[in-house]
């Protein structure tokens, strides 16, 4: 161990090691942290930044279990995390000196790249299933207004600004909805009005006006799911997109549609979200929804996803992680 | 007894966390502790991991996620007191470095003991032709319950295995000993082991009363209907 027993080391805010010249510095950082942060944590890269000092990269190694009910087959599933911490270690004429940040930080850099990953497969599920979550109801309910406003522009032609303002929506709601549709081309201002923008869909087609409204709709959900998120507080399609992702990124993850037992599905999501913690109750309903809705499908003792899905997820969310396909 | 534990001159931070077996929802030493007393209730008949799950057992054992593994969380005195209660005892072992007959050994001894041992995760699609290894390659070690090394094979545990039935006999494995010897952990991590051991003995099973519906009658005497014996 570096140092260790001799009085070296101290562990202030910054991690800061001597040791002698006759030591490996970059194995002495692989037992530091391996030992005293966490056995996951491994040396990465190492990078000579010049003649005296050179950078050395940790990682982390994960092992993710996963069962399927189905078969009784287990997947592990390694998963390396690059870049979580950066030592320097400088040369000095008796002995190194090792500075790194501290564990705090490195824990916080492994939380925060884990939740960009879980960001990362909620954009190419909402690639994979938007057509499929707009049809939940709670989601239909969320995005009626942006609905209203495409059916009013289709059979009048043309909606005055002033009759978005007599709706009950505050002027920074109907500003936020007026830029959204903007922004993906479906509406444009004309003249005090929003007319039809180059995005919207012109002449007859074989498909249904509902069918027409929902997959604008989910092009809505696909392009601007933050902004509806964010600006808009439509967070009550939050939840379903969670529980969806929830399964996608664990089939993902062991690279096969797995049959998931329902209990590991609600664990699973716990650990992605461990912020959204909902009441039993609510679970319940939620997962019933999601189950409705046919983006993941209930299949014996577990739920598996639809083999349509979890195609198109599998190639956009291979593009978003910048994974080569299989 | 085999765990005297002997003095050793490492101290706790150059071996805490090496021993390490890790998984997303079961994470590390608690997962191979909770394969430890799963396989102590298997063997010895005791009801430790009966309504314990993985995680209340992280929490009795003061698992902190992400921090670093508590190796030396079964050497707690509250750990032990609670194990007691179920008539079993703990004891650990640290030394350098690890051999085969070290463990061959302590599956000899004339009490019932285990170890939990290190293994490379190739290890599971040995002895299992459904299990799959994904991701990028990086060795990782796994953690098995040693049972018996008897007539060239390994009798092992591994929790992993069917973990919905942790007390099934059936999850009880076995392989030849060269093939374990492969996939014997070379890292050249200090020797960790623990044991469990019964140290109050099975409570000898009272004789069921006869005449109670199925369980036959002992005399022939009491099958004519002749009450009791004189």
């Amino acid at each position: 161990m570096a140092s260790e027993g001799k009085g070296c080391p101290t562990m202030k805010a910054e991690t800061h090691l001597t040791l002698p010249r006759e030591e490996d510095p970059t194995e002495a950082i692989a037992r530091f942290v391996r030992g005293k942060w966490s056995s996951d944590f491994v040396v990465g890269r190492t990078r000579s930044m010049n003649q005296y000092e050179r950078e050395v990269s940790v990682d982390a190694h994960r092992v993710d279990l996963i069962q399927d009910a189905a078969t009784g087959g287990r997947v592990f599933a390694r998963e390396v995390v690059p870049d979580i911490a950066k030592f320097v270690v400088t040369t000095r004429p008796k002995q190194w000196l090792i500075m790194g940040p501290p564990p705090q930080q490195a824990f916080e850099n492994l939380r925060h790249q884990t939740s960009r990953l879980v960001r990362k497969s909620e954009r190419a599920l909402l690639g994979a299933a938007h057509t499929e979550m707009v049809r939940i109801p709670v989601v239909q309910m969320a995005l009626s207004p942006i609905r209203s406003i495409l059916v009013y522009l289709e059979e009048r032609g043309s909606l005055p600004l002033a009759e978005l303002h007599k709706t009950r929506k505050s002027p920074d709601q109907v500003a936020n909805y007026v830029s959204l549709l903007q922004q993906i081309g479906y509406a444009r201002r004309e003249n005090g009005s929003l007319v039809p923008g180059s995005g919207f869909p012109t002449g007859s087609s074989d498909r249904t006006p509902t069918e027409v409204y929902d997959a604008m709709l989910a092009r809505v959900m696909q392009e601007n799911y933050e902004f509806l998120q964010q600006v808009l507080k439509l967070t009550q399609m939050v939840g379903y997109l969670r529980w969806s992702n929830s399964y996608y990124l664990t089939a993902f993850s062991a690279q096969d549609r797995v049959n998931l037992p329902i209990l590991d599905w609600e664990r699973r999501h716990d650990g992605y979200y461990p912020s959204g913690h909902r009441s039993a109750l609510e679970k319940i309903g939620q997962l019933q929804r999601v189950l409705d809705s046919g983006i993941v499908v209930k299949q014996g003792r577990g739920v598996e996803g639809d083999p349509e899905i979890t195609e198109r997820f599998f190639e956009l969310a291979r593009a978003e992680m910048d994974i080569p396909s299989p | 007894m085999p765990g005297v534990a002997t003095k050793s001159a490492l101290t706790p931070d150059e071996w805490r966390g090496r021993f390490k077996v890790v998984y997303q929802e079961d994470q590390c030493f608690p997962g191979a502790f909770f394969a430890l007393l799963t396989s102590a209730d298997l063997l010895f008949d005791t009801k430790v991991t009966r309504g314990l799950s993985m995680g209340d057992l992280n929490k009795k054992l003061g698992y902190r996620k992400g921090a670093a593994t508590p190796a030396e969380a079964l050497e707690k005195r509250a750990i032990k007191r609670w194990l007691g209660v179920f008539g079993l005892d703990v004891q650990w072992e640290r030394e350098s470095p690890k051999s085969f007959d070290n463990l061959e050994a302590s599956t000899k001894r004339d009490d019932v003991s285990f170890s939990l041992t290190e293994v490379d995760l190739h290890f599971v699609t040995d002895y299992d032709s459904k299990a799959k290894i994904k991701g990028p390659d990086f060795s990782t070690d796994h953690a098995i319950v040693v049972l018996k090394i008897a007539n060239g094979q390994v009798e092992f545990f591994d929790p992993t295995f069917n973990p919905a039935l942790p007390s099934n006999a059936g999850t009880m494995q076995a392989l030849f000993t060269p093939q374990f010897v492969k996939r014997w952990s070379r890292c050249m991590d200090p020797y960790y082991r623990v044991w469990v051991t019964r140290v109050i003995p099975l409570p000898v099973r009272r004789m069921p009363r006869e005449g109670l519906r199925g369980v036959p009658p002992l005399s022939r005497w009491r099958q004519k209907g002749r009450g009791v014996p004189p």
